[in-house]
């Protein structure tokens, strides 16, 4: 991950925003406690971005959403991934359709959780920004986490 | 008729005596060909053991599985048929075990899958009690508009996941996960829709977005 920042805590759980590239950047990421608002802010590119969900899929997050201009092929694809006999944890699947920031941030917090079997590890609530044009949408983003902090 | 291409090796021709120079495996068969199956009529005859051409062992399944059906359907095309058929040979005997063998495999499954669609609808009938915990802090911290408005994405979430899962059994891929998750998705609705019930939270209208 090329960026990251620890933005208090919603509803007891950490809420951490960052920003990827591409799936070689999620090697030192741990997502098994965490719910993952991933945030497209470019178009899917589905030669990079099939790996990245695959790489993030690995990692076993509680929950994985997707959201932004890439997020109806982004959503085709993270289904076709957990649509092959891969053992693991349940990992919850989603799609927020909108080009928002602010309101599938909003969404995230409000209504994403895990399956029941995991509900207990749940700790984090990451959201990552997909893409180029990241800056003014980590600030958007950052906004709306800033203000839901406990 | 021209010879079969197809390499199936009948196992009596092969297991002759050592002084039978044929390969026949019947007296009235002359039978040079070690290549040639059910008297090379693979359409009308099967040959499972090896042995010899035999209609009835199919006939036999296909009766226990179509409750007799099949003999009636065969006479229609092929008005002899039944006069033709040997229900006393072993053949048939054995066709109507394995037929009687697969209709209880599949009443096994029919079975599973209604205790499974069962237990489904029984945990669907749950709500969960730790989401309705926290969505008692979501209420006092976010207002009943983040309640609602989550009640709207698990529903969307739902209609996503249900629209996926018929494409998905349609093209023969592994639907599991995504079911796990329309069942935990339509428990979250239930734990929201017992929520919103019980603190009796009015409906704000969803803004466009």
């Amino acid at each position: 991950m090329i960026a990251s920042s620890n933005i208090g805590r919603y509803l007891g759980r950490e809420m951490i925003l960052g920003v990827l590239h591409h799936s070689l950047e999620t090697v030192d990421l741990y997502l098994a406690d965490a719910t993952v608002l991933l945030l497209f802010a470019r178009v899917y590119d589905a030669k990079l971005d099939n790996h990245l969900l695959s790489a993030l899929l690995q990692k076993h997050p509680l929950a994985l959403v997707v959201t932004g201009a890439g997020a109806r092929k982004a959503f085709d694809a993270l289904i076709d991934l957990v649509s092959t006999p891969e053992p693991g944890p349940h990992v919850m699947t989603g799609i927020f359709d909108t080009t928002n920031v602010e309101d599938a941030v909003a969404e995230f917090l409000h209504s994403s959780w895990p399956a029941e079997e995991r509900f207990d590890t749940w700790k984090k609530l990451m959201v990552l920004i997909v893409g180029p044009d990241e800056d003014e949408v980590v600030i958007r983003a950052s906004h709306v986490l800033q203000h839901s902090q406990d | 008729m021209s010879e079969d291409p197809k390499l199936f090796v009948r196992r009596a021709a092969v297991a002759k005596a050592a002084d039978d120079w044929s390969f026949a495996a019947l007296a009235d068969e002359a039978e040079f060909n070690l290549f040639r199956y059910c008297g090379n009529d693979p359409i009308d005859f099967t040959d499972p053991m090896g042995l010899f051409p035999e209609r009835d062992f199919i006939t036999g399944v296909s009766d226990v599985v179509t409750f007799g059906h099949a003999e009636k359907i065969a006479d229609f095309f092929y008005p002899n048929y039944s006069a033709s058929l040997d229900k006393s040979s072993t053949a048939y005997k054995l066709g109507s075990t394995g037929g009687i063998a697969a209709a209880m495999l599949n009443g096994e499954a029919e079975a599973a899958l209604a205790t499974k669609l069962l237990s489904n609808a029984g945990k669907r009938l749950t709500f969960n009690p730790t989401i309705y915990a926290q969505l008692e802090e979501q209420l006092a911290r976010d207002g009943a508009q983040s309640i609602t408005r989550a009640l709207k994405t698990a529903e969307q979430t739902l209609a996503e996941h249900k629209d996926k899962l018929v494409k998905i059994r349609a093209e023969g891929g592994y639907t599991s996960k995504v079911e796990t998750t329309i069942k935990h998705v339509e428990t979250q609705i239930e734990t929201l829709n017992k929520f919103i019930s019980d603190k009796t939270i009015d409906y704000p209208p969803i803004q466009p977005k």
